[in-house]
């Protein structure tokens, strides 16, 4: 057997855990101080635990949702549907959500999707490092007819996310320094909420990420920001200038452009 | 027509400058024979931004720099400034039959040429088939075909990066019927083959001792010690399983004694620069500057007795 092929045979153990695979195994001709399986299982629990647990660390309010152990099920569910396509983990975390929207023993509770948006949102905010201000001198300096094709650009890292359940007060009861164990029971889960997830390194030069409640005006100017809305039509918006200074100041807005979004 | 926004008068322009490109200091700063390191991880990395922390030098793991707006990055311009650095891949999959990722290698080439650290390494071993990865460090059988893949494996990366990297001996809790070559003899091999530098993890080497039945002394005297350009030094855990008890390759405690007792059998002969590596269930800074602490007087014990002998 050649490198290519016993390589292929160890991946293909790493993801089955069965006894049909056992004819494969012997196959592989390993050994060690225990059983082949046994041997086995120590690399594949490797694989499984590191990354379940880098998931935990990415969604520990999904975690704590929905407890440890249905955790690492639906991890290990999302770890063998998902192939790790680059040795850095820093996007495995993307897809999450939709799975946890059609995985079926979790399909029915729309929150946990939500929630899962919402952290993976949270995560992107904080390992989005961005220091560069609102260049204030470029804006100033064009020219009048220039300024209605002004696009103002969301720094990378804000999201904002309209949510169909109370994802936000589910969150703040979660991580509140003296949660009431009851405040989850009386919430309503119909409740619908809209959020905005930013980095705070523009506004404190350090590494770090916010997330508010906004309201609808607010979220659709957001997403006019977001979709290249030029600012023409922003200004349409009420109170716009005041929106625009707070965004730019919490760092939320760091430049603008007079291109179109490609 | 619009007029100018008024509001933008009434906002604070305070500016949060990033330190400026670090590659030159860096350049001066080499890891010295002797030197005492220990691992960079996210926990401590402020306590490395000012030179406050007093330790020889630091090593971090590369994929966790790759991103240049990360904090980590913005973190690192600050530490590279006081201490010399080695970066320690863990994603290269230089042992896979996949084709080498070089988007991941032309990722690991802009880290170095940014910071321009003393040493780079990766390990003899696997963790990507077929372009799924693993998260993990993998055996390979050590074959005459595994020796030429990897070999010509090393030769691609130190063309492509224009440098010298390391290759460290893996922990590995089982072997392949199929392999003719010593693990030490493979390594000394690659080396011979590729001018490629060793790291030497003496916990990788007695945990295999132990698991596998190798004789540690044995592996230390093949491999050619003037190869070797680092050693690392790391703690295991015992895990109990139905059919006996077999050491994990954790890298989440103290250094144990038997690995304490191979560092000074090694220091008499091998003066390469020594790492404190910590990986899981980290502790306190001051927990990892003890155990260098510790390594300092081991090695200062070994050499004065040479000098006494």
């Amino acid at each position: 057997m050649n490198l290519s092929e016993v390589q292929s045979l160890f991946c293909h153990q790493l993801l089955g855990s069965n006894l049909r695979l056992s004819a494969e195994l012997k196959s592989l001709e390993i050994s060690g101080p225990f059983p082949a399986e046994q041997l086995l299982q120590l690399y594949r629990n490797n694989f499984y635990i590191s990354l379940c647990d880098y998931l935990e660390a990415c969604f520990p309010t999904v975690s704590a949702l929905v407890g440890e152990e249905f955790f690492r099920q639906l991890s290990k569910k999302f770890i063998q549907q998902t192939p790790l396509t680059e040795a850095p983990l820093a996007h495995y975390g993307t897809g999450f959500s939709s799975f946890i929207s059609t995985y079926t023993p979790t399909a029915e509770l729309p929150y946990l999707a939500e929630m899962a948006t919402l952290e993976w949102y949270l995560e992107n905010a904080k390992t989005s490092f961005h220091t560069e201000l609102f260049p204030f001198k470029a804006l100033a300096e064009l020219a009048e007819a220039q300024q209605s094709d002004i696009r103002f650009l969301l720094t990378p890292g804000v999201s904002i996310i309209d949510a169909q359940s109370p994802v936000f007060s589910i969150w703040k009861a979660i991580h509140s320094d003296n949660p009431e164990h009851n405040e989850l029971e009386q919430m309503d889960m119909s409740q619908k909420e809209q959020i905005l997830i930013y980095p705070t390194s523009p506004s404190t030069g350090r590494p770090g990420a916010e997330l508010t409640l906004i309201s609808n005006d607010h979220y659709q100017l957001i997403r006019a920001f977001k979709a290249g809305t030029a600012l023409s039509d922003l200004v349409l918006a009420a109170d716009f200038q005041q929106q625009l200074s707070h965004w730019i100041s919490l760092g939320v807005i760091n430049n603008f452009s007079l291109e179109k979004h490609s | 027509m619009l007029s100018q926004p008024p509001l933008l008068m009434n906002i604070s322009q305070q500016s949060h400058p990033l330190p400026s490109s670090v590659s030159s200091q860096q350049a001066e700063l080499k890891i010295a024979e002797l030197a005492i390191g220990i691992g960079l991880r996210s926990p401590h990395h402020q306590n490395f931004m000012d030179a406050q922390t007093a330790v020889d030098w630091l090593e971090l793991h590369s994929e966790n720099f790759f991103d240049p707006q990360s904090p980590q990055r913005f973190q690192l311009n600050s530490i590279a400034e006081h201490y010399p650095l080695s970066f320690h891949g863990v994603g290269l999959s230089l042992g896979s039959s996949d084709p080498l990722n070089t988007r991941h290698l032309q990722a690991l080439k802009d880290l170095i040429e940014e910071y321009n650290p003393s040493l780079v390494s990766e390990h003899l071993s696997w963790s990507s088939n077929k372009g799924r990865y693993f998260n993990d460090l993998l055996p390979i059988p050590y074959t005459v075909e595994s020796l030429a893949h990897f070999s010509d494996r090393v030769d691609q990366v130190q063309n492509y990066l224009g440098r010298q990297i390391l290759i460290e001996n893996p922990t590995a809790y089982l072997s392949f019927d199929s392999s003719t070559i010593h693990e030490s003899e493979f390594l000394g091999k690659v080396h011979e083959r590729t001018g490629c530098g060793l790291l030497l993890d003496l916990n990788n080497i007695y945990v295999n001792s132990i698991n596998l039945g190798l004789d540690a002394s044995e592996y230390l005297t093949n491999i050619p010690v003037e190869a070797v350009q680092e050693i690392h030094l790391a703690g295991f855990t015992r895990k109990q399983l139905d059919t006996g008890e077999i050491l994990i390759d954790t890298h989440g405690s103290r250094v144990s004694e038997p690995v304490w007792q191979l560092f000074k059998e090694y220091r008499q002969i091998c003066r390469a620069p020594a790492l404190i590596e910590w990986d899981t269930d980290i502790p306190e800074l001051d927990v990892l500057l003890e155990e260098a602490q510790r390594a300092e007087n081991e090695q200062s014990e070994v050499l004065s007795r040479r000098v006494v002998a």
